[in-house]
């Protein structure tokens, strides 16, 4: 019996410095799930489709309250991108618009606009917002989205992709997914001028 | 898909290298993570305009007035009787003007109506004489450079089935931003 203990020693010793090892590894390997578009070099390419800067048309008055960009008139951004891949959206958009852009400006009652972001996408390989899944955006103007670049379409998942190869030609399996930026200004009585904020997207493979 | 094996360590030295070799497995699997991410920031724009103003700078002066034929004309861009609008708004902004081009005074006295036809000039500049004739009841046109744009006054009455009395009335302009 001693010398079982004696040998069970360095077995015990080892799971212990395992457990403290698998604490401090990258998160990604706590999931329950497989991440295939973070494992190769597949590329994704997200591109305006839109021109030009998503703008609140006018005629815009001070005091004038909610002016809105329906859906219908998003801006419009294309994501390519491997078709069975899944993809993480990331969307942070400023909480208001400031006079000439100007950060000074941020608070200011009369030199600064509330800014309501709203977003979606349609991975259904048509640029078609009838398509348009809404993305939850929080009250600080930050969504966050993952999807398939193109729908399952309510089929079960099919089999993990096989790993690319030298041979592998991405643009056999891309696909084109797009998303919506649009949402309402709220205008008090503010001093007349150009009011601007930004809106930045990060997509990545998940 | 990398695969880490782990087999139970006999001795010290075993369980040594069992330890760098997770380790090493768990470099090296992040380090295969690839950074197949893109981002684009888009600007987003409001172009905010003044709240637009009108300001009568004077009436129609009729005191005195020359009737000729019973006709009254009052010419608004060559006559100093004219009435005087200023419009505020943005600077260079463009902006719809419509007016009623006739309107009725009524008889503060007693009863009767006088159908006045207005006739309207605008100018970017003050500048009556000037001033181009805004003949048509709907006109798009633009602010000057301090948000200004001035308006005059006149028009046609003819009085010769006319009721004695004093007769009073408004001019309507609508004015929007475009």
């Amino acid at each position: 019996m001693p010398n079982q203990l004696k040998a069970s020693l360095p077995i015990v010793c080892s799971a212990v410095i395992l457990s403290a090892l698998l604490l401090i590894t990258p998160p990604a390997l706590y999931a329950q799930e497989i991440e295939f578009g973070r494992y190769g070099t597949y590329t994704i390419t997200l591109e305006n489709i839109s021109m030009g800067d998503l703008e609140f048309d006018g005629p815009i008055v001070a005091g004038g309250g909610i002016y809105q960009v329906e859906l219908i008139d998003a801006y419009v951004l294309s994501l390519l991108g491997v078709k069975y891949l899944d993809v993480g959206v990331q969307i942070i958009g400023d909480g208001e618009l400031l006079l000439n852009g100007n950060l000074e400006n941020s608070g200011d009652p009369e030199k600064s606009i509330p800014f309501t972001l709203r977003s979606a996408y349609a991975n259904r390989a048509q640029n078609n917002i009838s398509d348009a899944v809404f993305i939850p955006v929080s009250g600080t103007n930050t969504g966050n989205a993952r999807f398939p670049i193109l729908a399952r379409q309510q089929q079960p998942p099919g089999p993990p992709p096989p790993p690319p190869t030298e041979a592998f030609n991405q643009s056999e399996v891309d696909e084109t997914a797009y998303l919506y930026l649009y949402g309402e200004i709220n205008v008090g009585n503010v001093n007349a001028g150009n009011y601007i904020g930004t809106i930045t997207i990060t997509v990545e493979y998940e | 898909m990398t695969t880490v094996s782990v087999s139970p360590p006999t001795t010290q030295s075993n369980m040594l290298k069992s330890l760098f070799a997770i380790l090493l497995s768990v470099i090296a699997t992040t380090g295969l993570y690839g950074q197949n991410g893109n981002a684009v920031t888009i600007s987003v724009n409001a172009t905010i305009n003044s709240t637009l103003e009108t300001i009568t700078i004077q009436a129609i002066d009729f005191d005195e007035i020359e009737i000729d034929n019973s006709v009254i004309n009052i010419d608004p861009v060559m006559s100093p009787r004219a009435g005087k609008l200023v419009i505020r708004g943005s600077a260079n902004a463009e902006f719809r003007l419509d007016y009623l081009r006739e309107r009725d005074l009524s008889n503060t006295d007693g009863p009767g109506t006088i159908a006045f036809n207005y006739i309207i000039a605008g100018n970017r500049i003050d500048e009556q004489d000037t001033a181009e004739l805004l003949d048509q009841d709907v006109r798009d046109l633009l602010f000057n450079e301090d948000g200004e744009f001035f308006i005059w006054v006149g028009g046609i009455v003819n009085l010769s089935e006319v009721e004695p009395g004093s007769y009073e009335g408004e001019f309507t302009v609508e004015v929007e931003y475009i």
